[in-house]
């Protein structure tokens, strides 16, 4: 008995030195260890026909032979397990699988920047039309027919007649700004309006597309001032463009807001000091201003009781400063080529 | 408008004591914006003046010279040069060697084998100005050999201010001096010009203005004894500063009273005036006059001139003409400084496509009162600079009324502009410092000055200018308080933006095209351009019209990005305009979805798929889709179907047109949904409806069929719908037809799910209500059963 169980120590200590995967180990654990036909199972079942006084003894030899196999087994799955871990056929590298992904374009996501941060603020959002009458784009804003100030706006016009005298030809708004005493004339009372549209001016060249977007406010309640007009857009900027940016506004002059500002922001790139990109320091982002009492009067406010401020900015040059993209003609945005829009 | 401000030259106006940058951020955020700085300083070292004695070709070079130039040494300097504007006389300035300019030494060196022995320069070279052309010849009385930094005062700080258009009095240094003053605190210096006017010897012209509406006021004067010249450096130099080129003493006097004084003025050589006459009138049609520019304009009836007693001698306001003007010979002249009506002004430069630097300023309507201080400088500058006695009386043919305008307005309109309280005494000290004249306490009365009043009109531009000076960047920061306005709440925005989301998670791309569309785009889709709306002043062909249909842009989209872009999914979510006889057109939402894709039955199914997604998700519970039954102008007739909703048309699926496709040069079939997004968002609902989960089991039969090609799986779904209500769903398996299918018919398989919400439905049940649904097929549809 003995002589057999030092037998299958030996045999099944050579045969594990061969063993290479875990499946092979599972055959040998069977081969010595199986329930039925175990090598040792069935010489440890054999250990009952033994001499009584050779039982305790070989029992515990036969024990140890078990205990070895066992401990055995367990250190060589140990080893096999973490081999399987390095030199297996698992490759996390390897790229995931591909998922259908679209990409919104990037004025949309600009847009939508922006007009969630209005929302904070109590800005409804709001369209009015693209093709529009002389007069929302011009006359009711302070700029009558004849006055130069026109000229700023490269308009276009629609190829076809005026309906009446007031309303004048159809253009393509210029400006979100036409948005205003139509905002106005739907007589709700007090006004927080968003403005985020397309508009259109004859220009073409690197930095100017034919048709591009605006976003404008317009506030109208009782006792507004300057004041609240630098707060919407200290939030705004703050918000839309890091918290270390500061405001500043700069008087200007603009027919329908009186007084009227520039609003500036310091340059990200310098802080402030004046470098290539900016003016002194600063970057010139959009107009705003007071609403002209003339303007009120067009939308049937009447300014002595009622005042208000409004701004408007150019959606695609907001987010490229923010965002700091290269893109260097503006009107890449609008060809649509899908190995540029793929890529936000 | 922009100009280029000596910041030394508007310090002769106004006492400060800031730095230029200093000085610029406080005009900045008050006033004026102070766009750029340019620090002007010497760029040189060890340059003189020296004098080209003589000039030689170069033995081995064409374009080289060899000059002799005399520097106040010992013998002169032999010199290489290049550039084509030196003659023998001219004094320029010279670098010598060992100098430097614009951080280049200059070394005793050999060009082409001849020694030159140091270097003329250009303006630019020197820091003086932008002229590079050639070299900055001196004026001839300047000392040779004299140190040029000792003669040629260049150290200053050049601002770039922007004056907005209605702010025509700040265009001048004499204007920004005042601003400046109003808002740095520093005193106003300028002093009206008092030159001696006494007559010397009395000279005869006659001034008449036949258009005193469009010439309110001609002031002109006769000096004798002037001596044409160069003008002294300094003088040069601030001309150089804003831009302008030096050209004679009388020129260089009038360009630097419209720089100082913002108003543009004439001189005219008083021998070429015919009839000693200064007649302001209307051109005659056909007149033609030689300008200064060189150019011969041909005049209208429309023109405003100045003429003598024959022709035309100046575009009044615009341009001078070229045979009155003065030259090295001229002895006595007529200074013009005058007033002309901004319309006509803005209608002959437009007319005659000139632009000057006096037109840009006249066309915005300049005050008449400004003329005489103007002229009065000129005749100072020209008695110093030019040795020109007085030889008139001040010619003066005013017809306008000098106005005198009053606004009163309540101190209390600035808190509520401003938001904050200013003191009564710093309102008035603010209106004072820029000019106004204040009376009054808590109405007050204020004086508009003759250069304000074209835009002081209103109490609210006075609370403007206090509130400016005051200074915008001490107010705090405040948002609106109160209730937040409900206003007029739409969803639509909201419901875009949803429709986006989706499709951009389905592996579709947002395009955005030009609302713009070009003829060849409108009739490459077979649509007629009569039905769109048309630019009458488009940028080029390609921007003629505006798009009707979100399609034809897609698909030029698709012709760019197919050989680029594996499996081209697209989308856009925008406007189209619909054309209305009396009224502006209908800005219509159109959603249009495309695919571009090899295989040809799948693009379509993935579009209604993707549309379908759409649809669940703005909870629109079911829509009809039907075979598209007439001819629709880009659309594939055979392979496109209608959509409906409640019996509301609302979009077409289908794929697009071969032909068209082959107009655009794409090669993939293309699919495309056309939708009405705006009735779409009409029958979108806020919130999902909720079924409770069912309590019983459903039991799910299926039936795999023959049936006639031509028969709807809609009519089918229907049919079978319609036989119980334990039928619960009916869902598509697969259709298909192939050689074992016999022909005109093809392999349907559906899989019907039955359910009793009361109770566990038996098999036995379901299936027995399951052969009704095969008999039904059978007899509708002849069916067999596979």
């Amino acid at each position: 008995m003995k002589g057999k169980l030092e037998q299958i120590k030996k045999e099944f200590q050579k045969e594990i030195e061969a063993v290479k995967s875990l499946a092979d180990l599972e055959i040998l654990d069977n081969k010595y260890l199986g329930r039925k036909s175990g090598a040792l199972t069935s010489a440890m079942k054999e250990l009952k026909s033994l001499a009584k006084e050779e039982i305790p003894k070989m029992g515990q030899l036969a024990n140890e032979v078990k205990i070895f196999l066992t401990g055995e087994f367990e250190k060589t799955k140990k080893k096999l397990k973490s081999q399987d871990q390095i030199s297996g056929s698992f490759d996390p590298t390897l790229p995931g699988t591909e998922q259908p992904i679209g990409h919104l374009h990037l004025v949309s996501q600009a847009i939508r920047e922006i007009s969630s941060i209005f929302e904070h603020i109590g800005f409804q959002r709001a369209r009015y039309p693209e093709v529009e009458w002389d007069y929302y784009a011009f006359e009711a804003l302070n700029m009558p027919i004849s006055h130069p100030a026109r000229d700023e706006w490269e308009t276009f016009f629609i190829d076809q007649k005026p309906i009446n005298k007031k309303l004048g030809q159809r253009i393509l708004t210029p400006h979100t700004s036409s948005g205003q005493v139509r905002e106005m004339e739907k007589g709700i009372l007090p006004i927080r309006m968003m403005n985020i549209s397309k508009t259109y001016r004859r220009q073409i060249d690197a930095s100017h597309s034919p048709m591009f977007h605006q976003f404008e406010g317009l506030v109208i309640d009782k006792d507004i001032n300057i004041t609240h007009l630098k707060g919407t857009i200290e939030y705004f900027v703050k918000r839309f463009f890091g918290e270390n940016r500061e405001i500043r506004l700069r008087p200007h002059h603009f027919q329908f807001t009186e007084p009227s500002f520039e609003v500036d922001i310091s340059c990200g790139v310098c802080e402030g000091r004046g470098c290539k990109l900016c003016k002194e320091g600063w970057l010139e982002l959009a107009g705003a201003g007071l609403v002209h009492p003339n303007v009120l009067k067009a939308g049937k406010i009447d300014p002595n009781k009622y005042s208000g401020f409004a701004f408007g900015w150019g959606v695609e040059r907001s987010y490229l400063m923010k965002s700091g993209l290269n893109i260097d003609d503006i009107r890449l945005l609008y060809k649509n080529d899908l190995r540029v829009i793929n890529q936000f | 408008m922009n100009l280029n401000v000596s910041y030394n030259w508007l310090k002769e106006h106004i006492s400060t004591k800031d730095n230029a940058h200093d000085f610029a951020k406080k005009l900045t955020v008050s006033g004026p914006t102070v766009d750029y700085i340019k620090e002007l300083s010497p760029t040189f070292k060890k340059v003189v003046v020296g004098e080209i004695i003589s000039i030689e070709k170069h033995a081995s070079a064409d374009k080289l010279n060899v000059c002799q130039v005399e520097v106040g040494g010992k013998k002169p300097l032999q010199i290489v040069c290049g550039a084509p504007n030196i003659k023998v006389g001219q004094k320029v300035p010279v670098v010598l060697v060992d100098g430097e300019v614009s951080g280049k030494k200059i070394k005793k060196t050999k060009i082409r084998d001849i020694e030159s022995e140091g270097m003329m320069c250009s303006q630019k070279e020197l820091g003086v100005g932008e002229d590079q052309s050639g070299i900055f010849i001196l004026p001839h009385y300047t000392k040779t050999g004299a140190a040029l930094e000792k003669i040629l005062p260049i150290e200053d700080s050049v601002m770039e201010i922007e004056v907005t258009s209605n702010r025509l009095d700040a265009m001048s240094i004499i204007g920004l001096a005042r601003e400046a003053a109003a808002i740095t605190g520093g005193k106003f210096l300028y002093q009206e010009p008092k030159p001696n006017l006494k007559i010397h010897q009395p000279t005869k012209l006659s001034v008449s203005v036949k258009e005193n509406k469009l010439c309110p006021r001609y002031q002109a004067i006769v000096m004798t004894d002037v001596k044409v010249d160069d003008s002294p450096l300094w003088l040069q130099q601030r001309l150089l500063s804003a831009g302008l080129r030096p050209i004679n003493n009388l020129v260089d006097i009038t360009n630097y009273v419209l720089l100082e004084f913002g108003q543009p003025m004439h001189v005219f050589d008083y021998q070429k005036l015919k009839g000693q006459s200064i007649i302001v009138r209307l051109a005659r049609k056909g007149e033609i006059i030689l300008a200064l520019d060189g150019r011969n304009y041909e005049l209208t009836e429309n023109n405003l001139v100045i003429a003598d007693s024959k022709m035309p001698v100046a575009m009044a306001g615009v341009m001078g003409g070229e045979l009155s003007a003065v030259s090295g010979e001229t002895k006595t002249i007529v200074l013009e400084s005058a007033n002309f009506e901004p319309i006509s002004i803005r209608k002959t430069s437009r007319l005659l496509n000139l632009q000057s630097d006096s037109s840009n300023l006249f066309e915005k309507g300049l005050p008449a009162d400004n003329t005489r201080p103007a002229l009065l400088k000129a005749v100072e500058l020209v008695r110093e600079l030019a040795g020109g006695q007085v030889a008139s009386k001040i010619f003066d043919e005013a017809s306008y009324k000098s106005k005198t305008k009053e606004i009163s307005f309540a101190s209390e309109s600035i808190k509520k502009t401003l938001g904050v309280e200013i003191k009564l005494s710093e309102i008035k000290s603010i209106l004072e410092s820029l000019g106004f004249a204040v009376s009054g306490n808590n109405t007050l009365k204020v004086k508009i000055p003759f250069w304000r009043a074209n835009d002081v009109e209103e109490a609210y531009d006075l609370v403007e200018e206090v509130a400016r000076i005051y200074g915008y960047h001490k107010l705090p920061s405040k948002l609106m308080t109160g209730v937040i306005p409900l206003g007029d709440f739409k969803n639509e925005f909201l419901l875009e933006d949803k429709t986006k989301d989706i499709l951009v998670g389905l592996g579709y791309s947002e395009n955005i095209n030009y609302s713009f569309i070009s003829k060849k785009l409108i009739t490459n889709c077979s649509l007629d351009p009569k039905n769109h709306i048309k630019i009458a002043n488009p940028l080029s062909g390609d921007f003629e019209y505006m798009r009707a249909t979100l399609v034809p842009g897609l698909l030029q989209s698709i012709k760019e990005n197919e050989r680029l872009v594996k499996d081209l999914k697209i989308f856009e979510l925008s406007q189209s305009y619909q054309n209305k006889k009396d009224d502006l057109p209908t800005e219509k939402m159109d959603l249009v979805v495309a695919i571009a894709e090899d295989s040809v039955a799948k693009p379509f199914f993935d579009i209604k798929g993707a549309f379908s997604v759409i649809l669940q998700k703005l909870n629109i519970e079911d829509f009809k889709i039907e075979p598209l039954k007439d001819d629709w102008s880009y659309w594939q007739t055979s392979e496109s179907a209608e959509i409906s909703i409640n019996d509301k048309k609302i979009g077409i699926i289908g794929s697009i047109n071969k032909e068209i496709l082959s107009l655009f040069g794409i090669k993939k079939p293309v699919a495309m949904a056309e939708i009405d997004f705006a009735g779409l968002t009409e029958l979108a609902k806020a919130s999902p409806i909720y079924r409770p989960i069912a309590k019983f089991p459903a039991i799910e039969l299926d039936i795999s069929m023959e049936i006639g090609q031509e028969v709807l799986y809609q009519k089918v779904v229907d049919l079978v719908k319609n036989i119980s209500e334990l039928i619960r769903q009916v869902l598509f398996l697969s259709e298909y037809q192939d050689e074992n299918i016999p022909k005109g018919k093809k392999a349907l398989a559906i899989r019907i799910v039955y359910r009793d919400d009361n109770k566990t439905l038996e098999l036995l049940e379901a299936q027995k209500i399951h052969n009704q649904v095969v008999e039904k097929l059978k007899k509708e549809y002849n069916v067999n059963i596979r």
